[in-house]
């Protein structure tokens, strides 16, 4: 039996008894623990090996293997080749389960208070990645017969990876969302833990971390996303609302949701359930984007939905199962896990985040039902979709309610606030927000909401800078939350401006004439560097901006793996916008040098009229060829010319023997002779008048402020890491005090 | 406490209206031709192209091609703006749109071609 399959044999046995040991522990069998832990690092161990070799195969080029045949091919480099272990289905999936894995030897390592029930629902959530793995393999090989019959026993070469895939934010985007999403698992296990042992004394210390980390990681993978789709898409945004950005998305908010909760259980004892509630959606969403996904049942309705492997029964009834076994143990602990704690006080900083909470609540249960629409409507009739600007119209109101909370809620914290001192501290922001708002009105920002939007986002970027500034040295590592927050409102700046300012035009450039206006750019189009098939094949742009002259060299080529179009856009950025040059369309204009005539025809080609007036057999042909001609009457300023091409058809093959033009210019060659339609087929070389012009269709646009989206997101990004270090302390210092 | 629930059903509400109203303005429906000829409405439809009488037209940017679907309806779809890289290769196009004085107007396409991805055979 193969290495792969036997270690995946072995990780799919030694994952079962782990969940029966640790299942057991729940029924008091606590005599099963030994046998569960060994039983896990076993698995864990079998699974790094299984990747560790699914790795080997990819980088031997071991084409017997279908999943190294389907995504990888010879002509890769080392980082892609390595990535093409994630571009499909089945190897994300290993992926996937490789991260669960080691993140549960960090788990597993760490005794709390529900260890065993922990343990327990975390393996439920491994074997559902094992069953996955087991239905469909990454070392199912091709059938031996196949394989007897191909020189080498395999296949030489594979079918390449996904041009698109073929960028570096690409190769690092797949495994940080899939760190993310596997990190999630584990308030999942904690909540479900304490539900089932009735014992909530420290999930929320021991989530806590985790939660933090896990939106860090996929934060920043959604991020990276957003980048490569405006880096190299040539399609000028970085967010299309597509379900996969969305089911990826909703997990994120509502792990955004269920930090902001820890935090408020923590310190006043309360939200519990709507917490447990939110650490159980969060994963169960992550399981529902996975099915929405990867089952083909979103097929007519985004791009890059990935096609039925037969694995949508298993997704369904994994869904069903962990739903019927989170919101279950919810219920029937309802009564017993409610705090009594509540939050009085609607001026207290754990009000303002309760709210807080809600809306990211809801913004994802929008997202979410945005997403679902086709199978929602399917139930009351037609399928339908909905378009981008459901999303856009619902999100912005909840991204301005919570700008504005992120630009109070630190004001909310102090001990002597009374209405009085928290009008005095809010208004240097709220001064701030009104003035950037009235620029914007007069640079032309005249949408009521784009400018609501504006005001709460510079109130939470300046609300937040002045907490950090006005206690100096006392803000320490809680300046995590406080960057978070001021990235927010920079990132819905960046948003609002660069898509209600993006200004765009498509101009067409001929190649070799003068250049063409667009904006305050001259653009001139000195054609490509290959032809249209070449890969990475680059146009040539000399771009003047005023006062200097630079050269601009996106990309565009017809990938041979999949036959599209690959764009990849030049951008160039100046402060204030990016100008984004992304190529279009390449075609050559005008009949060409080629044409056909039938017997008798006459066309006109530049000064030229030629006519085709009958075919000349030749008679001097020797043996076993034969020779055709084709007699031209060459007309130019009513002189009239005649001139004949042959073509002979040798054993060899075909040869021309070209006749040149009465007036020396240029030649003409018979190509091809059509005996029952009684045509030919011409070629002009050099011969005036039949240029051929090459045409660039190329897109322009200035979209002004986009750097701030990307500032305000890496803002988030690192302010979210270093609210996962002071929580990863906190968490150690309360276990060694 | 009761104000508290009371608010939050409030703003539920309000924001599921919103909500649903604008759900219902941006929804598309996925019909077949004959129906989409009907209502004149925005719509989706999907169909096979018809590869021989594609015409693009290079200074306007407008690509006309007709598609044909399921039911053997066929209708000539036209799209403006720039044609999509993979086109020549696509074998059926889904385009979001209306049916318009006897032609399909769409003004999002999306194009399905025949992917290698899915498992081909040696």
């Amino acid at each position: 039996m193969p290495i792969g399959n036997s270690l995946l044999a072995i990780a799919t046995v030694t994952a079962l008894v782990s969940t029966i040991g640790y299942g057991m522990t729940l029924f008091n069998r606590d005599s099963w623990v030994g046998l569960a832990r060994k039983s896990y690092y076993i698995f864990a161990t079998a699974t790094i090996l299984m990747s560790a070799y699914l790795l080997m195969q990819i980088l031997n080029h071991n084409f017997a293997l279908q999943y190294v045949y389907e995504y990888s091919s010879r002509d890769l480099g080392l980082g892609f080749l390595i990535s093409t272990f994630w571009a499909g289905q089945v190897g994300s999936f290993t992926l996937w389960l490789l991260f669960i894995a080691v993140i549960g030897v960090f788990l597993i390592r760490k005794v709390t208070e529900n260890h065993s029930a922990v343990m327990f629902f975390y393996m439920l959530v491994i074997c559902f990645f094992v069953t996955l793995l087991v239905v469909r393999s990454p070392f199912l090989t091709w059938p031996a017969e196949t394989l007897a019959r191909l020189p080498g026993g395999m296949p030489p070469d594979g079918q390449g990876l996904n041009p698109l895939l073929q960028n570096y934010w690409m190769v690092i985007h797949p495994p940080i969302v899939f760190i993310g999403f596997s990190l999630l698992a584990v308030p999942f296990a904690y909540a479900l833990g304490a539900l089932a042992k009735n014992n909530y004394t420290d999930w929320v210390k021991n989530s806590f971390p985790w939660t933090a980390l896990g939106s860090f990681f996929l934060g920043t993978g959604i991020f990276l996303g957003g980048y490569w789709a405006y880096e190299t898409l040539g399609w000028g945004g970085y967010w299309a609302w597509d379900p996969v950005e969305n089911t990826s998305l909703i997990p994120w908010l509502l792990n955004l949701a269920l930090m902001h909760g820890l935090l408020i259980e923590r310190n006043k004892g309360a939200f519990r359930r709507s917490n447990l509630l939110l650490a159980i959606f969060a994963f169960l969403l992550v399981v529902y984007g996975t099915f929405l996904t990867r089952s083909g049942v979103l097929a007519d309705f985004s791009v890059h939905s990935f096609t039925d492997l037969g694995m949508s029964g298993y997704l369904i009834f994994f869904m069903g199962f962990f739903l019927l076994l989170g919101t279950g143990l919810l219920i029937y602990r309802a009564r017993t896990a409610k705090t009594g704690a509540g939050i009085k006080d609607p001026y207290s900083v754990d009000f303002a985040i309760g709210v807080g909470i809600f809306f990211l609540g809801l913004l994802s249960v929008l997202t979410l039902v945005g997403t679902s629409a086709p199978l929602i409507t399917r139930v009351f009739g037609e399928p339908a979709n909905v378009s981008m600007d459901f999303y856009n119209a619902t999100a912005l109101p909840m991204a301005v309610v919570l700008a504005l909370l992120a630009g109070i809620s630190p004001f909310l914290v102090s001990k002597d606030k009374t209405l009085s001192t928290l009008t005095k501290r809010l208004s240097p922001s709220f001064v701030l927000a009104a003035a950037a708002t009235v620029v914007s009105f007069f640079l032309g920002v005249t949408q009521f909401m784009y400018l609501l939007m504006i005001f709460m986002a510079v109130f939470a970027l300046f609300g937040n800078l002045s907490v950090i500034f006005l206690q100096p040295g006392k803000v320490g590592l809680r300046v995590g939350g406080f960057v978070t927050h001021m990235g927010f409102g920079v990132m819905m700046v960046g948003i609002v401006v660069s898509s209600a300012f993006s200004q765009t035009e498509k101009v067409n450039l001929y190649s070799g004439q003068e250049p063409s206006q667009s904006f305050e750019y001259k653009i001139a189009y000195k054609g490509m560097e290959g032809d249209i098939m070449t890969k990475d094949n680059a146009v040539h742009l000399v771009v003047q901006d005023g006062h200097s002259q630079f050269r601009a060299d996106p990309k565009m080529f017809i990938a041979k793996e999949n036959q599209g179009m690959m764009r990849k856009p030049f951008i160039r950025k100046y402060f204030l916008y990016d100008l984004y040059l992304s190529p279009q369309n390449q075609q050559t204009i005008g009949d060409g040098d080629k044409m056909k005539l039938a017997r008798g025809e006459e066309k006109k080609v530049g000064d030229y009229d030629i006519k085709f007036s009958n075919f000349e057999m030749g008679n001097h042909a020797e043996e076993g060829t034969m020779q055709v001609g084709a007699v031209l009457e060459v007309s130019r300023d009513g002189e009239t010319h005649e001139i004949i091409p042959y073509l002979a058809f040798t054993p060899t093959g075909k040869q021309f023997l070209e006749a040149e033009m009465p007036d020396g210019n240029g030649r003409i060659i018979l190509k091809d002779v059509q005996a029952e339609s009684g045509s030919v087929m011409l070629q002009l070389s050099g011969v005036p008048g039949t240029d051929v012009l090459d045409l660039l269709v190329l897109e322009v646009s200035k979209k002004p402020l986009i750097n701030l989206v990307w500032l305000g997101v890496l803002m988030i990004c690192g302010g979210t890491f270093v609210s996962f270090v002071r929580r990863r302390r906190l968490q150690f210092a309360q276990v060694h005090r | 406490m009761k104000i508290k629930i009371i608010l939050a059903a409030v703003i539920v509400l309000a924001v599921g209206a919103w909500a649903f109203s604008s759900f219902t303005d941006s929804m598309t429906s996925y019909v077949s031709l004959a129906e989409a000829q009907k209502r004149g409405a925005k719509v989706q439809v999907m169909g096979e192209i018809d590869h021989d009488k594609v015409s693009y037209d290079v200074d306007s940017q407008i690509l006309v091609f007709p598609i044909t679907d399921d039911e053997g309806t066929q209708v000539n779809v036209k799209f403006s703006g720039t044609m999509p890289g993979n086109f020549s290769q696509a074998t059926h196009a889904v385009c979001v749109g209306k049916y318009e004085q006897g032609e399909f107007v769409a003004d999002q396409l999306l194009i399905k071609c025949p992917s290698k991805y899915q498992g081909e055979e040696i």
